[in-house]
């Protein structure tokens, strides 16, 4: 009996060390001088180049700086660039500011642009960005002029240099402690200093108070912890356990709405859902009546009610409201008559079963997509899958879920499903959209640009590859008396400007 | 008795070996693909296709799977896709967190429900032992993601007395802790009733009566000790199961524990770490139940008896031991 006394003795004393051990950080009352963050995924690193998580598409631009910024209305303006100019169609050239510091104390350089661009080109996370730059040609002129070149000529090329993959990364870091190191100890010249990582729970950073620039960060600390419960978030910003809380849910919007000291914030994202066609691999789906028909059996007003409940806008055209360049176009308004029409001129086989393919995230909007078409009397059927088997399987089935997110707000990356090379499923044979998409790549002029897509979204709508149906929106929970918030449509607000 | 102890180790190099068969055959034939999952939607196929190659998913079965063995020998449990971390690092860095979880739980559970569970014994079908027996089943058959809400609404939300989610200082273990804790409880308390309901009508229990001893010594001295036994196999498998992680716990209340770190690898196809977490949740399920084991020879002297050498056995008592052998296999 005393042996299991002084086992128990034993353990406990083991269980208060441990317990003490565990503790540290926590809250502080006071002035604050730290804000925290909640969302909803951890990322696998953050290397501007190897992955393409949001978490990290918000966290690197804090540690990092890019040469350029983008603002929420798509104005570019310089951050390392103190100007910038095109010497012709292919070639950007950017003065740099003088004075830059990385935090480990050395300068940064026209020569660690270069290397960032060369890295990124070729890099599995930043490559659908900056494939487009010609990595071997960009050259250093000085130490703080670089001349930065593409294959062709590319529109998009300062608002990608903007994104994250955008970030400029210290050559001598990077070739010194190797990729892995830097993917989970990132070093850049920018406002905050990576502290540290505890895996599964949080990212911590801190005001970097040598920071080149006229405006510094305005907080001590930073921390971003990772809850994957859409609950459980929900609840930590209705008690003020954090200061910011991203991807609110529905249900949970009233609640925070209640709460005390805490609002929540709506901004339309740059997402788009669709109802994919595979119209590359299935004849059936070739027939541009039959896509016609479908579109038109859906009552999308409807659809987007009842799934997003109230959260999202039904779309007009084929990518987001919030990008540029956008015009109303979408014209298969739901029309039930109309849709079988269509199918009997088209000589529709109603014996037919559409095999429809979703994970768990699209379910309930697939099964109201396959509703509506069943009430025309088209047989369908719906198979589920988890999350993780959706990208893979999709390609094999004629109607799927897709969603698309032009994070990096230029309407070319909202329309990356119609090529019809690498993930291109929507699109066959037709030369219309390719040379469309080809051309507003390449028009630099924005005023141009702007027909070009315009022109476009008409032909995508005529063309019915997909079928727009809802953009949702960004929900935030916030804290009252956190300043310096502006919600972003690409769900990677600016972080560095948050104040109290 | 280290013979027993080494005999016992030996015996986990079949059964882990069986378990990196059974997990890897599971996560070979589950769709998905992580390559895809890294990369994601906005990869080209080419990039995919390379990326595969690179992790050597591309490779046959056999091959994926010796590769996989010869660098457990060498210590080395593969590299998660996703933070292309060393996954025994990843394993070492969450664990201590599950530990004092673990540890947590099994105590509040332990101390609350094995007293119960004797005090509902002594008082069988009074009052207090319905009481008990009814909270418990109510305890026992609660989800436990329904009760960790529940705790979060009523003791983080409206009486704001703990925070609700993280794993930053004593304080947030609390509704975790209880949460996993009283369905511990339940299922302890209803063991201890049993085992102790048992021992208390025996002859020796009746003997230590008749002499006079006061109730509270015969409860404590003479039932407790044997009617543990079988409590205390019941804690140790449940420490060694909470030792995995607690899975949806530690979702719920966003502990960054091996449970929390399995479901986002299932999730995300990060076979090596799924392997790695498996391997490792069977490894210290093992090593739990022979600590429990020995511990059983300490609390029980006839169990002692056994592990001393054959000879010495033969010496002392044969038919004694002869006649244990079969009630301790």
């Amino acid at each position: 009996m005393s042996k299991i006394k002084s086992f128990v003795a034993v353990v406990l004393a083991l269980t208060m060390v441990l317990g003490l051990a565990a503790c540290g950080g926590g809250s502080n009352g006071g002035a604050r001088k730290d804000i925290i963050m909640v969302t909803r995924t951890e990322p696998s690193n953050l290397d501007p180049h190897n992955n393409t998580y949001l978490t990290a598409f918000m966290l690197e631009p804090m540690i990092y700086d890019r040469l350029v910024g983008k603002t929420q209305e798509g104005e570019i303006y310089g951050i390392l660039a103190e100007s910038w100019e095109y010497l012709d169609d292919t070639t950007i050239r950017f003065k740099l500011h003088e004075g830059v510091k990385f935090h480990d104390g050395t300068d940064l350089t026209a020569d660690d642009v270069v290397f960032s661009i060369q890295r990124g080109e070729t890099a599995t996370g930043s490559k659908t960005f900056l494939q487009y730059f010609d990595g071997k040609n960009c050259k250093a002129v000085d130490k703080y002029t670089v001349d930065i070149k593409t294959y062709n000529a590319f529109a998009p090329a300062l608002t990608y240099l903007a994104s994250a993959r955008g970030c400029i990364l210290s050559k001598a870091y990077v070739e010194k402690v190797g990729d892995d190191v830097l993917a989970r100890e990132p070093m850049g010249s920018g406002k905050f200093k990576f502290v540290e990582w505890t895996i599964g729970d949080k990212v911590v950073l801190e005001k970097n108070p040598d920071y080149w620039g006229e405006e510094k960060a305005l907080v001590d600390k930073f921390t971003c912890r990772f809850v994957s419960e859409d609950a459980s978030r929900a609840i930590e910003i209705q008690t003020g356990a954090c200061d910011l809380a991203l991807y609110i849910t529905a249900e949970n919007i009233e609640n925070i709405e209640k709460a005390d000291g805490v609002h929540v914030e709506t901004t339309n994202s740059f997402e788009g859902h669709f109802v994919g066609l595979q119209t590359s691999k299935y004849p059936f789906l070739q027939d541009v009546r039959v896509r016609r028909a479908l579109a038109y059996a859906l009552d999308r007003d409807a659809i987007v009610q009842a799934v997003d409940r109230g959260i999202a806008e039904t779309m007009q055209s084929h990518f987001s409201s919030s990008l540029p360049y956008w015009i109303p176009v979408y014209s298969y308004d739901y029309n039930p008559e109309k849709a079988k029409e269509l199918l009997n001129e088209a000589g529709w086989n109603w014996d037919t079963d559409i095999e429809m393919f979703t994970g768990s995230a699209g379910q309930t909007f697939m099964e109201a997509v396959a509703n509506y078409w069943k009430q025309i009397g088209i047989k369908c059927h719906i198979t589920v899958s988890s999350d993780s088997t959706v990208t893979s399987s999709e390609k094999g089935v004629p109607v799927y879920y897709l969603t698309s997110n032009a994070n990096s707000g230029d309407p070319d990356h909202g329309v990356f499903n119609y090529t019809s090379k690498s993930n291109g499923v929507a699109v066959y044979q037709a030369e219309e959209i390719d040379r469309l998409l080809a051309a507003e790549k390449a028009e630099i002029d924005p005023a141009k640009r702007e027909q070009l897509f315009h022109e476009l979204q008409k032909v995508l709508n005529d063309y019915c590859g997909l079928i727009p149906v809802s953009t949702p929106k960004c929900v935030y929970g916030v804290k009252d008396d956190l300043k310096g918030f502006v919600p972003d449509h690409g769900y990677t607000p600016d972080l560095t400007k948050l104040h109290w | 008795m280290y013979k027993y102890i080494i005999k016992r180790l030996i015996y986990l190099i079949p059964v882990l070996l069986c378990v990196t068969l059974l997990i890897f055959t599971m996560l070979y034939i589950t769709p998905g693909d992580p390559a895809r999952m890294i990369l994601g939607n906005d990869a080209s196929d080419e990039a995919v296709e390379q990326y595969r190659e690179e992790l050597g998913l591309n490779d046959p079965f056999w091959t994926r799977y010796f590769r996989y063995l010869v660098g457990i020998l060498h210590g080395d449990l593969g590299t998660s896709y996703t933070t292309k971390m060393p996954v025994a690092k990843e394993i070492a860095e969450r664990f201590p967190t599950t530990f004092v979880m673990a540890l947590l739980v099994t105590i509040f559970g332990t101390l609350v429900g094995v007293p119960l569970g004797i005090i509902s014994a002594i008082k069988q079908n009074h009052a207090v032992d319905y009481l008990a027996t009814t909270v418990g089943l109510i305890f026992v058959s609660m989800p436990s993601f329904w009760l960790g809400l529940m705790m979060i609404v009523l003791f983080g939300v409206k009486l704001k007395w703990f925070p609700t989610s993280g794993w930053y200082g004593p304080q947030y273990a609390v509704l975790p802790a209880v949460t996993v804790g009283l369905t511990g409880i339940a299922s302890r308390m209803r063991m201890t009733r049993s085992s102790m309901l048992e021992v208390i009508r025996s002859d020796y229990i009746r003997t230590a009566r008749a002499k006079g001893q006061t109730e509270f010594k015969i409860i404590t001295g003479h039932a407790l000790q044997n009617a543990l036994l079988p409590v205390v196999t019941q804690i140790g498998m449940a420490f060694g199961t909470n030792m995995g992680g607690m899975i949806i716990t530690e979702q719920i209340f966003a502990i960054p524990g091996l449970g929390k770190m399995m479901t986002d690898a299932v999730n995300q196809r990060n076979h090596p770490v799924v392997q790695g977490g498996v391997l490792w949740i069977a490894f210290a399920t093992s090593i739990v139940n022979l600590i429990v084991d020995v511990l059983y020879a300490y609390i029980d002297p006839r169990l002692k008896a056994q592990y001393v050498s054959n000879k010495k056995k033969k010496a002392q008592a044969p038919k004694e031991a002869k006649a244990e052998g079969g009630a301790a296999a």
